[in-house]
């Protein structure tokens, strides 16, 4: 399937049966609806769950999609919901503490250690900031989606995509601030 | 598929991430995602196919069923053995009418159908010779003729 087919004509494929284009779909927006879905849960797993509910739902509820319109923001309002429904059932919106699964990078145990270090400041940085500013910041400059995608995603504009983003990393800089003053000290 | 955002590659931080970077893993997902899916698909698929062979037998028959249509036509579409159970049951129904239900009129007015006028006359000649009259007369009685009392020697 040609990455360049149109979201409209792979909607009509798929109405028509065809699986390989909903797995075009599917696999175009995978990326993107796993770190949304992980906005609104703890664990890899239950993002996993969120996101085969959502592409189940969206796939059910096709026929009532208006082709007029972008798909995107529509598959994710339903992966959103699909999320809010699954925290809430879980009662954990917006408590839900940053559990961040970070790969090891450091070149030595020096490195290692300083690099963990920053990871727990950071993680405990992202737990203090409101939800939306934590989802803007990781998925933006953690995750490296544009800010035009992440409005997408979290279904605001991109203006309030990039003011969250400004106000986390402002959050951010002050926390980790003690660690970059006691590097400067020599 | 998956791959990250070329417009801000700067900002990947790889180290920081927490999205899995193996490819099986994201075949893997997008596999279940489709498994789930299958049903939904191929309601989608036979729908397609259904109208597309409906409008073919649409053409054909002037109906939007391609089966016998009305009410077995309807039955037939959800269940081919209700359809045939439906057929047996109005079958039985029409040979074992009634010959008066079959008309559509009472045992009565039957009887008086299939029955000569004169048969019937005979078999009701009451002793009185004036309803007999009357019975036998073509000619619809009279306030008059009723009344008046036959002379002797005439007839009335």
């Amino acid at each position: 399937m040609d990455e360049a087919t149109s979201d409209a004509a792979l909607v009509e494929r798929v109405l028509g049966g065809d699986g390989r284009a909903f797995d075009a779909l599917t696999r175009r927006y995978l990326r993107q609806a796993l770190a949304t879905a992980w906005e609104f849960t703890e664990s890899l797993e239950d993002a996993e769950d969120i996101v085969q509910e959502a592409f189940f739902r969206a796939l059910s509820g096709l026929e009532r999609f208006d082709p007029s319109r972008p798909f995107a923001p529509w598959l994710f309002s339903i992966l959103r919901n699909t999320g809010r429904n699954e925290a809430a059932r879980r009662g954990r919106w917006q408590s839900v503490p940053v559990a961040l699964e970070l790969q090891g990078g450091g070149e030595g145990p020096e490195s290692e250690l300083e690099a963990g270090e920053i990871r727990a400041l950071l993680a405990q940085g992202l737990d203090r900031l409101p939800a939306m500013q934590r989802a803007c910041f990781r998925l933006c400059d953690v995750e490296g989606f544009t800010s035009a995608e992440v409005s997408e995603m979290l279904g605001v504009s991109s203006a309030t995509v990039r003011v969250h983003v400004h106000r986390a990393r402002r959050s951010l800089r002050e926390i980790l601030r003690p660690i970059w003053d006691e590097r400067a000290v020599p | 598929m998956n791959k990250r955002s070329s417009e801000n590659p700067e900002r990947e931080d790889t180290m920081l991430s927490r999205m899995p970077q193996d490819a099986a893993y994201w075949d893997g997902l997008a596999t279940r995602v489709e498994n789930r899916a299958a049903p939904v698909l191929a309601r989608y698929a036979g729908k397609a196919s259904g109208e597309a062979s409906g409008e073919a037998s649409g053409r054909a028959s002037g109906r939007a069923s391609g089966r016998t249509g009305g009410l077995f036509g309807w039955i037939g579409d959800r269940s081919p053995v209700l359809a045939a159970g439906a057929l047996a049951a109005a079958a039985l129904a029409w040979l074992f009418v009634p010959p008066a239900a079959s008309v559509g009129s009472p045992t009565v007015l039957a009887f008086d159908a299939v029955a000569p006028p004169s048969t019937v006359a005979r078999a009701l000649t009451p002793s009185d010779p004036l309803v007999a009259r009357l019975m036998t007369d073509p000619v619809p009685p009279t306030i008059g003729s009723l009344v008046a009392r036959p002379r002797p020697g005439t007839r009335p």
